[in-house]
């Protein structure tokens, strides 16, 4: 696992060492360049002013120079050498340095002397002026060249030294940048660290903290999107825990039911029509467990998305018909009658027993909820190609936050519950999850005592199908 | 002893209604939370037994009530909710006794026997009076060491009458107490059933046990 801290930190040090080394290296280069300009000036100047103690005198044709210098003059090692290369006067120290004309090409330079010193030489060519007596018109006038040099060691010393103290200043600086960025980074950082802090001590009994926003502009965002995650999952959290709540209080219910019958009749001994009245409601209970329990597994492979969605043409007013037949029964039995509208004839392309499921359930929430005597209005059309199916029935107008919350699961009309078994208010919530694996919508309206249910298909077909 | 069962899964009310009566207490039932503070505030009942989710009227919201109200019946609340949270609610909201469905029957009849008992200031489930035992959980009387048999309406009686020992009971506090709501009875009916008690109980030569006040009603004990 790598740490921020430490990247940023070694790429501060990384980066003031090369630019303390960048400087370093400009700063000896200037020094060292300037150190030696005013060497090599010092040492031009001295062949100048030799220079200007060279006399020529033409004897003859032949060139005499009268060099007044004496041969230890200032103690410098200077040679003069004439047109031809030959050395007309050459220094005591010159001589007893070693100095060796051949090794001075160019007008500035370095050598080394013979005991390994290092030396700087400078040479100035001119012409010398010849007696105007001797002049030999039109002849060219001789070129002397006086070469100085002198011992260098004091500059590489110093040179040196300036590159021990960069290099030690460039080293001390970067431990102590190292130091002070990590300071910084550390203060910088702890704002990071106490986060962190936070979080790690978050837990699923403490998903309804918020973290307070932080001072620092970088952070907001990210924790900004830490509470909104927080917040889903303490609703997420709550939302599962009502529903185990729920699932748990749905089969207690039943489940009491059946082992207080069961431990009710085998109190005593009974007369067989007493037994056989037990075993019809433990039957009848056992049922409404096998019931719910299959709608909660239909319920679970929907949200693992493993129903398997085969879609054909299914004849609408046909399904409502055979889906309204098990209800006619009990809706005639609470006086309750069915209208039926439909404006579209055709078939839609669905998976049929997905369909069948909803708009049975929707019929026997109608039939059992609705205000009786009355009567349930059954209504197909077309709409941009969709099919709707709206089921409508006379009801007591629910609160705005009870429709948006109908499809929830285990929701009831009744907040203090209406029932257990049958109505244990998973159908719509079943419905909800089955019109969107076939990729439709579902919505509830209650308005002045009117109830409605609207489901959108797509997949609509003009085609009329056998049913 | 009479109770309330106010449940509204119909199948577990049933055959709560019908285990307590063959337990020898005169039981009313409703699946309404509404009309089970109803029941509740007009009778006095021994004891509620009380679901709470219920429709028309939360168990929590009815219970509040029937406190406010002054009902001193005890509450016996029966609920899938198995969190102490919900176990503390209930308590903190005046209920006597908390029970998680599913459960056993024979534990619910403990616990109703426990609470009825609670009410009379009886901590013994057996009561003496002189010579008389009564085991209310046997449900068995013995004179001297010998049986009574007696029937399920006797022993109600019996009961209610011992668990007010030296206390005058009326008719009317006894027709309460052990005929459900809307019994159809004549005025004599206790009557003939305190005189058929007397005479399985109190035989020749046995100190009377049932005394008769008249224009009051009945006091149970040793010496009249």
């Amino acid at each position: 696992m790598t740490s921020i801290r430490g990247r940023v930190l070694a790429g501060a040090i990384a980066t003031a060492g090369m630019v303390l080394a960048a400087s370093g290296c400009a700063v000896y280069v200037l020094l060292r360049a300037s150190l030696l300009g005013e060497f090599d000036a010092g040492l031009q100047l001295q062949a100048r002013s030799l220079a200007a103690m060279v006399e020529a005198h033409v004897d003859g044709g032949r060139v005499r120079y009268h060099p007044e210098i004496p041969e230890d003059w200032q103690g410098m090692a200077y040679v003069l050498r004439g047109a031809d290369g030959g050395i007309i006067v050459r220094s005591a120290p010159a001589v007893a340095a070693g100095l060796d004309p051949g090794a001075t090409v160019g007008v500035v330079g370095t050598l080394r002397l013979p005991n390994g010193a290092p030396a700087r030489f400078a040479t100035w060519i001119f012409t010398a002026a010849a007696e105007a007596d001797d002049a030999v018109p039109g002849a060219p006038a001789p070129t002397i060249a006086v070469t100085t040099a002198r011992a260098a060691d004091g500059i590489e010393l110093a040179l040196s030294r300036l590159r021990w103290v960069l290099a030690s200043v460039t080293a001390v600086a970067c431990v102590v940048a190292g130091v002070v960025m990590g300071w910084i980074l550390t203060r910088a950082l702890a704002p990071l660290d106490q986060l962190a802090e936070r979080i790690a001590s978050l837990d699923d009994r403490s998903l309804g903290t918020r973290l307070p926003l932080p001072e620092q502009r970088e952070l907001a965002p990210v924790i900004s999107r830490l509470n909104a995650l927080l917040a889903g999952l303490d609703q997420a959290f709550a939302k599962e825990k009502s529903f185990n709540a729920a699932i748990a209080h749905e089969l207690r219910t039943p489940l009491a039911g059946l082992l207080t019958t069961i431990e009710v009749c085998r109190s005593r001994e009974r007369a067989p029509e007493e037994y056989r009245e037990a075993l019809a409601s433990c039957q009848a209970m056992a049922g409404e467990l096998r019931a719910m329990i299959e709608r909660l597994l239909l319920l679970a492979k929907l949200d693992a998305g493993l129903v398997a969605i085969s879609p054909r043409a299914v004849a609408v007013p046909e399904l409502l018909a055979d889906c309204w037949a098990p209800q006619a029964g009990a809706a005639a039995a609470r006086g309750l009658a069915a209208h039926w509208s439909h404006g579209h004839a055709g078939a839609v392309v669905t998976d049929r027993e997905c369909l069948r499921m909803v708009i049975a359930n929707l019929l026997d929430n109608a039939v059992s909820h609705a205000e009786a005597p009355g009567t349930v209005h059954i209504a197909t059309c077309d709409q941009a190609g969709a099919l709707v199916i709206e089921v409508r029935n006379a009801a007591a107008t629910l609160p705005p936050s009870a429709v948006g919350r109908i499809f929830d699961r285990f929701w009831r009309g009744d907040a203090a519950r209406a029932a257990t078994g049958r109505h244990c208010g998973l159908g719509l919530s079943l419905c909800h999850d089955l019109v969107a694996a076939l990729g439709g919508t579902i919505a509830a309206t209650s308005v002045d005592r009117w109830f409605t249910v609207t489901v959108r298909l797509p997949g609509l077909s003009a085609t009329k199908v056998a049913a | 002893m009479r109770i309330l069962v106010v449940e509204d899964y119909q199948p577990l009310r049933a055959a709560l209604a019908k285990g307590l009566r063959e337990a020898g207490y005169a039981v009313d039932e409703t699946g309404d939370g509404a009309e089970g503070l109803w029941y509740a505030t007009g009778n006095p009942y021994d004891l509620i037994v009380l679901d709470l989710m219920l429709p028309g009227l939360d168990g929590l919201t009815v219970l509040d009530r029937l406190r406010a109200a002054g009902c001193a019946s005890h509450v016996l609340v029966l609920t899938a909710r198995d969190g102490v949270e919900d176990r503390v609610e209930g308590l903190d909201h005046g209920a006597d006794d908390y029970l998680v469905k599913p459960f056993a029957f024979p534990e619910l009849l403990a616990r109703v026997r426990a609470l009825v008992r609670r009410g009379y200031q009886a901590k013994s489930p057996v009561i003496h009076v002189g010579d008389l035992e009564i085991d209310l959980v046997a449900r068995r009387v013995a004179r001297r060491g010998h049986e009574v048999a007696l029937t399920a309406r006797e022993f109600a009686i019996l009961e209610f009458l011992a668990l007010r020992t030296g206390q005058v009971v009326t008719r009317t506090e006894l027709w309460d107490h052990l005929y459900e709501f809307g019994s159809d009875g004549g005025s004599n009916v206790l009557d003939v059933y305190v005189g058929y008690l007397r005479r399985k109980l109190e035989g020749e030569g046995e100190a009377k046990l049932i005394h008769t006040r008249r224009g009051q009603g009945y006091v149970f004990a040793e010496q009249g």
